[in-house]
């Protein structure tokens, strides 16, 4: 009966091919954490519009979004508030971030400021060092060997967009109430996506998809795509789903040498029958044993 | 950080570690791309210098470009990019959207001055404002973008829509968009 139902779940996730699953640097190792309990703490102040109270609200109904489902055991942990710094601390412990940045570091920073030669003026000023067109980023650093995921902050753009939380039309003119802008849940509800490890789906009805817009609020929840991606990655009961080559340490540093790029993130394909059906297989092995 | 990351190091813990950031950003056309630019220029990449940023926590590379001809801007032999992301002492971190580069690329570029006291400069647009130069079936040399992990909105409507530079376009007729722009 359970083989029956992996392999009902695999079929199920089968049409939505369009979901994918971040990759590790060069490796086209797949990423995923390896806890299934992820911490999260906003940062104090959190930042931004949107009252801290309400804010924060928001937040955690965005982590519970993607917790929600029956077929995953994934789960987010709350937990104190962090000082409003980014990245990842090789010393550790790291905690996943979430602020909003409230003023460009244009406007912050002093000229010949020594940050500006190695892009540190975000915590050191509290600003958005990024292109100003950009609405939000997400960070998650990860082992490129393993895949596992070590740590990821979400940082949004407050400095150049402006976050809503209200239902209603979309908003059409500045300092306009009641309204949808930049939708706040809509927007974490995405990000939190690449903090568990997805990639942009293709699927124009999934919250992975590319882009978002102004007044856009479909994004709060999950769609078909979502849903598909998060029971074959963070399977109940079962180990994340892995793929890419598997690496030791020693191969891991001769593609450091080999790979010479400033990037080099190949994003490869995840959903799909063959996945599912891996997974399916996997579980169905395990279980039977 | 340097010392962090060899005590990580001499533990054993021998992780390659990347970082991926996912961007949604407005789109912009090449006008949008040369009027924003003080420097467009086409190029081969020569050099990447991996950096730690101060409190150690994000890496930038330096990308040291060896200019071939300059479309926009003052005429220089040289011109080094501040670029996101890279590998340094095992732990690396690439920025999604972000403009990414390899050693010996021939690329275009649409560059802005940093207020940095180094001389160093940033792309514009993201990955929208650096082009890989490569040659098409018949030989001829076209500029390719790569906007992997970039999602671009239209910046009037903020609506999702196609890239204005969405695929290869012939390198002659880039430079052409290019200084009709800054005309």
């Amino acid at each position: 009966m359970r083989i029956v139902f992996v392999l009902l779940l695999a079929i199920v996730a089968t049409p939505a091919l369009a979901w994918k699953q971040s990759t590790a640097g060069d490796t086209g190792v797949c990423l995923a954490w390896g806890s299934r309990a992820l911490g999260w703490s906003a940062a104090s102040p959190l930042g931004g519009p949107v009252a801290e109270g309400v804010a924060l609200q928001v937040i955690r109904r965005s982590f519970e979004v993607w917790e929600s489902e029956g077929c995953t055991d994934l789960a987010f942990v709350e937990g104190p508030r962090v000082s409003r710094a980014v990245g990842f601390d090789a010393d550790g412990p790291n905690t996943n971030v979430l602020l909003s940045r409230d003023r460009d570091c244009e406007d912050v920073v002093p000229d010949g400021d020594p940050c500006l030669s190695n892009r540190s003026c975000a915590n050191k000023y509290d600003c958005w060092e990024f292109d100003p067109g950009v609405i939000a980023m997400t960070t998650v650093t990860s082992s490129n060997c393993s895949g596992r995921i070590l740590d990821a902050d979400i940082e949004l753009d407050a400095a150049n967009f402006r976050f809503t939380v209200d239902d209603g039309p979309r908003c059409d003119r500045e300092g306009q109430t009641g309204c949808v802008d930049m939708d706040l849940q809509n927007t974490l509800v995405h990000e939190i996506g690449h903090l568990i490890g997805l990639d942009h789906s293709d699927d124009r009805n999934a919250t992975m998809y590319r882009s978002a817009s102004a007044g856009e609020t479909n994004k709060r929840v999950l769609g078909q795509d979502d849903r598909a991606a998060l029971c074959v990655v963070y399977p109940t009961g079962a180990g994340a789903r892995s793929c890419g080559p598997a690496a030791t340490p020693a191969q891991c540093e001769a593609r450091r040498q080999r790979y010479r790029t400033t990037s080099g993130c190949n994003q490869a394909g995840g959903g799909g029958l063959l996945a599912g059906l891996g997974v399916a297989l996997f579980l169905a092995r395990r279980r039977a044993r | 950080m340097i010392a962090r990351l060899a005590g990580m190091v001499a533990l054993g813990v021998l992780l390659a570690a990347g970082a991926a950031h996912a961007s949604t950003m407005v789109a912009m056309s090449v006008e949008e791309l040369a009027q924003r630019s003080d420097r467009v220029v086409t190029g081969r990449v020569v050099a990447l210098e991996p950096r730690a940023s101060e409190d150690g926590k994000r890496i930038s590379t330096v990308v040291t470009l060896q200019v071939e001809e300059v479309w926009k801007g003052a005429p220089a032999q040289e011109v080094r990019i501040l670029a996101l992301g890279g590998t340094l002492e095992g732990i690396s971190q690439v920025v999604t959207g972000a403009a990414s580069f390899r050693e010996g690329e021939e690329v275009v570029v649409f560059l802005r001055r940093l207020r940095s006291a180094e001389p160093l400069s940033e792309v514009v647009g993201m990955a929208q404002g650096k082009l890989s130069v490569e040659r098409d079936d018949e030989g001829n040399l076209v500029a390719v973008p790569s906007l992997k992990g970039l999602d671009l909105v239209d910046r009037g409507t903020m609506v999702p829509g196609p890239a204005p530079l969405g695929g290869p376009i012939p390198v002659a007729a880039l430079q052409e968009k290019v200084q009709a722009a800054t005309r």
